[in-house]
């Protein structure tokens, strides 16, 4: 257990100093909510204020945006150079990604209610379900950071996927209404919406907050922990020590 | 001479990932595609949710409305997620379509609709490509790290041509793909909404634009996770000021001030 605190410690300091995830979970969202509730306050119903609902929808996509960061968290070991000594010392696979994974949840997920209580704080955000709302947050944040430590550590091909990891989220982003509210009363066109999860995350909170049925949103915590599991699981098992050690070489 | 040879190996670099190249145009065409599909899936009417626990049959209602059951428990987030427009009761439902019968026919002119959808996507093609620019043009970073700059220099290049070199690759690769996503654009709408000539035009616009903007990142950024980050930020920031989402003459006071410094806003604007 000595051996997983210490490299618990590790990664969390590193993931503190590192300035572009602060950057992209708490500065990149408060401008946007900002920026957005600014330039779309006319355009909202009177159950929400446009500063209300881009605090709400921002949270989980910059959170999702932040695979970015986790992804490079796996490989930092040998773009520093340090792959090496972390493997002469005693601590198996499964501490390195488990601890990688769990800084990043701590993090991301640290951030994201940071942005919440900012948002409450000044946008009035209903304090209904705080509670599980603040889990979900921690547990989405896992799952990102289990895809992102598996990205990371466990692709062969990373130096393409950093590169386009980040167009598909905000794809799903717009399909679920970040950066404008894409609605439909179609069945099919719902279908077709809902096949981004980040709909599914929002449509969980809006209905914990503002209509107070939190049931969507415990089943995609328990989703979350899932994907978290799998995807650290999946990282374990196709850790490779020659990619640790050396995977910051460029393929091209 | 300097610029000459690393233009020549960059672009060669940059051709040679043949999956990259392939990705870099698909994932704008996948935003188009999104943009069509949205474009067809917008509310053309007014939609009446109704307070029911069941879903029912609601019968002939005017042109121009919709009524669709929603469940008590879901009433406040169907709205706020744009599902429907009000949410009454039973009751109150004969009320309500007589209120909205006259406003709600919302006849749209078909080019103009499209067109404006049409800036949308192009806003959100050009933030797509900044991102793309400075992933090509990041190489510099890793040529920085690995010794290659220092190589080019030993050998009695100069630092500036090095980076003239690369911002010059980056264009040449940026302008393909970009021609090529415009190309099916043009080919979709045709000539009432994008004519060849401004397609032509927003082509080599959008290519330098990026080019010029991943071309600085590159050489400001420390490492690659810094050039990505910010300029993905800067992206973002740079299409929600330059009108993607509200077009900058709705924009209150100084944010209308601050999105015609976008280079999106001008890109936007080449449409007409």
């Amino acid at each position: 257990m000595e051996r997983f605190y210490g490299l618990l410690r590790r990664n969390l300091k590193r993931r503190m100093t590192d300035g572009f995830a602060f950057g992209y979970n708490i500065v990149f969202p408060l401008v946007l909510i900002g920026v957005l509730g600014v330039l779309l306050r006319g355009s909202f119903p009177e159950q929400i204020t446009s500063y209300q609902y881009y605090a709400v929808v921002m949270i989980p996509f910059c959170t999702c945006m932040g695979v970015v960061t986790i992804m490079y968290a796996g490989k930092e070991d040998a773009f520093a150079k340090t792959g090496e000594r972390v493997m002469m010392t005693p601590v198996s696979k499964v501490e390195i990604v488990s601890t990688k994974v769990f800084a990043g949840t701590l993090i991301l997920g640290g951030c994201a209610c940071l942005v919440y209580a900012v948002a409450r704080g000044f946008f009035g955000l209903p304090g209904e379900g705080m509670a599980e709302i603040l889990l979900f947050y921690f547990l989405l944040s896992f799952a990102v950071s289990g895809v992102g430590t598996f990205l990371g550590i466990a692709m062969k091909n990373f130096m393409v996927l950093k590169n386009v990891v980040t167009i598909p989220i905000s794809i799903l982003g717009v399909m679920a209404g970040v950066f404008f509210r894409v609605g439909s009363s179609s069945l099919v066109v719902e279908r077709i919406l809902s096949c981004s999860f980040l709909r599914w995350g929002n449509k969980a909170l809006f209905l914990a907050m503002y209509d107070g049925d939190g049931t969507l949103l415990r089943r995609i915590s328990v989703i979350c922990v899932c994907i978290g599991s799998i995807s650290m699981l999946g990282a374990v098992k196709r850790f490779r020590k020659e990619e640790y050690i050396y995977g910051d070489l460029p393929s091209a | 001479m300097g610029i000459f040879l690393v233009l020549r190996n960059n672009t060669r670099r940059n051709f040679r990932k043949r999956s990259t190249y392939v990705l870099f145009v698909a994932i704008p065409l996948m935003v188009l595609l999104f943009g069509m599909v949205s474009e067809n899936i917008k509310q053309k009417s007014y939609v009446i949710g109704v307070i029911s626990e069941q879903s029912l049959e609601w019968g002939a209602v005017p042109e121009g409305i919709r009524v669709v059951s929603i469940k008590p428990e879901h009433a406040n987030t169907e709205v706020i997620m744009g599902n429907c427009d009000v949410v009454v009761t039973k009751d109150a439902l004969e009320k309500e379509i007589q209120r909205n019968t006259k406003h709600t026919k919302r006849e749209r002119e078909e080019g103009k609709e499209k067109k404006n959808v049409m800036k949308q996507m192009l806003g959100m093609v050009c933030t797509v490509y900044f991102v793309f620019a400075t992933l090509y043009a990041s190489k510099v970073i890793r040529d920085k790290k690995e010794g290659g700059l220092a190589r080019f220099e030993y050998a009695g290049g100069k630092r500036v041509e090095y980076y003239m070199g690369n911002l010059l690759s980056t264009f040449i690769v940026v302008f393909c793909q970009v021609a090529m996503v415009l190309v099916v654009l043009w080919m979709v709408y045709g000539e009432n909404v994008i004519s060849g000539r401004s397609a032509a035009l927003l082509a080599l616009c959008i290519s330098l634009v990026s080019a010029m903007v991943g071309g600085i990142v590159a050489a400001l950024a420390k490492s690659e996770l810094g050039a990505n980050v910010s300029v993905t930020i800067f992206a973002v920031l740079c299409s929600v000021f330059g009108g993607t989402f509200l077009a900058v003459e709705q924009m209150p006071g100084i944010l209308g001030m601050i999105g015609k410094c976008s280079p999106i806003y001008w890109m936007i604007c080449l449409l007409g």
